[in-house]
């Protein structure tokens, strides 16, 4: 498959790029190399072509490693116990306020291992977490130390040599408590929110960030989106669904 | 693979050393184009050092460096995420 221009695809059930994704808050996207800035394959900064802001690390040794690893033939994001970030935490606070997103990740993560994107830890209080691999397949929105506003567990995910969409719906306005989440895994069926509390309205802890300080991630990663607001339905959702799984052949 | 060391200060003589081999910080560049950007995010540093509970004193190093740079370098340390459920 050839790289095509991200924004000249039309909107379509097709698996084209859908129109409101270049107005998302996140859509980091491995394929596209001019988003990429690195030295000798590692990746100091993968810039956002949604809204929010771009993605860095300025230390070395944390940097993931690009144009080591491809899915579908195309470049992904290569990491090994890295970290990226974002560096305003008011930025992402929608994704713990209560705003209705989803998020859409294609990942391979290899045995015994996970990939985390959080605004917080779980013993420090306050922000969002999205946990996908091996041991753990999470999504949950942290109200504060010891509970949880939105909490959805797959259980344990795949892992191996093939990717995986995964992807979630956060629906907090005008879902049942019940339905105010859903996690999938290459469109299988999804797993619903276990918990029913009051959204946290406080910013989170850290900014948002693909790893968090000290973890132990290992993982491919070719395309990262989150879409909010308006554009945050289930049926944009498996536009983005379709989108990726037609550009990264995943299922 | 992570190391630590005994104080901030020898972190510093192992870091020191490595930072001036390897040219950081330096500016990097832009996948496509081939060049240098210089707005973008510069390294700054090989590493960082953190702290654990217990006040141990460690950093990533990969294993390429680890090799190339042993004077001064800390003790292996054997770091384990335990993540909260």
């Amino acid at each position: 498959m050839s790289l095509v221009p991200w924004g000249i695809w039309a909107s379509s059930g097709g698996g084209g790029v859908p129109a409101f994704l270049s107005s998302a808050p996140l859509w980091l996207d491995a394929s596209d190399s001019a988003t990429i800035t690195q030295s000798d394959g590692s990746v100091s900064q993968w810039n956002n072509k949604g809204t929010l802001e771009n993605f860095v690390q300025d230390s070395g040794s944390l940097q993931p490693l690009t144009g080591s690893a491809t899915i579908n033939g195309l470049n992904a994001i290569q990491f090994s116990a890295d970290i990226m970030g974002a560096s305003t935490a008011s930025d992402w606070a929608f994704l713990n306020n209560g705003e209705t997103y989803f998020f859409a990740i294609v990942l391979r993560t290899p045995t015994d291992k996970f990939v985390n994107f959080a605004t917080q830890s779980a013993s420090a209080g306050v922000g969002a977490q999205f946990l996908l691999g091996n041991y753990y397949t999470f999504f949950r929105i942290f109200r504060g130390v010891g509970g949880s506003y939105i909490n959805v567990d797959l259980g344990d995910g795949a892992v191996g040599t093939s990717a995986i969409i995964y992807s979630g719906l956060s629906d907090a306005d005008s879902a049942t408590a019940s339905e105010k989440a859903q996690l999938r895994i290459n469109d299988g069926s999804a797993s619903t929110n276990s918990n029913n509390v009051s959204p946290s309205t406080s910013d989170p802890g850290y900014a948002f960030r693909i790893g968090l300080e000290d973890s132990d991630l290992l993982g491919d990663l070719g395309e990262v989106i989150i879409v909010s607001g308006e554009d945050a339905t289930e049926t944009n959702r498996q536009l983005v669904e379709n989108y990726l799984n037609a550009k990264w052949s995943v299922f | 693979m992570h190391y630590s060391w005994e104080s901030q200060e020898a972190f510093d003589l192992w870091h020191e050393g490595v930072m001036q081999a390897l040219g950081i910080p330096h500016a990097n560049k832009n996948l496509s184009s081939g060049r240098v950007d210089k707005k973008a995010q510069w390294t700054l540093s090989y590493t960082i050092l953190n702290v654990t509970k217990d006040n141990i004193l460690y950093a990533k190093v990969e294993d390429e460096i680890a090799q190339q740079f042993p004077d001064n370098l800390g003790e292996q340390y054997d770091y384990q995420f335990e993540f909260e459920i």
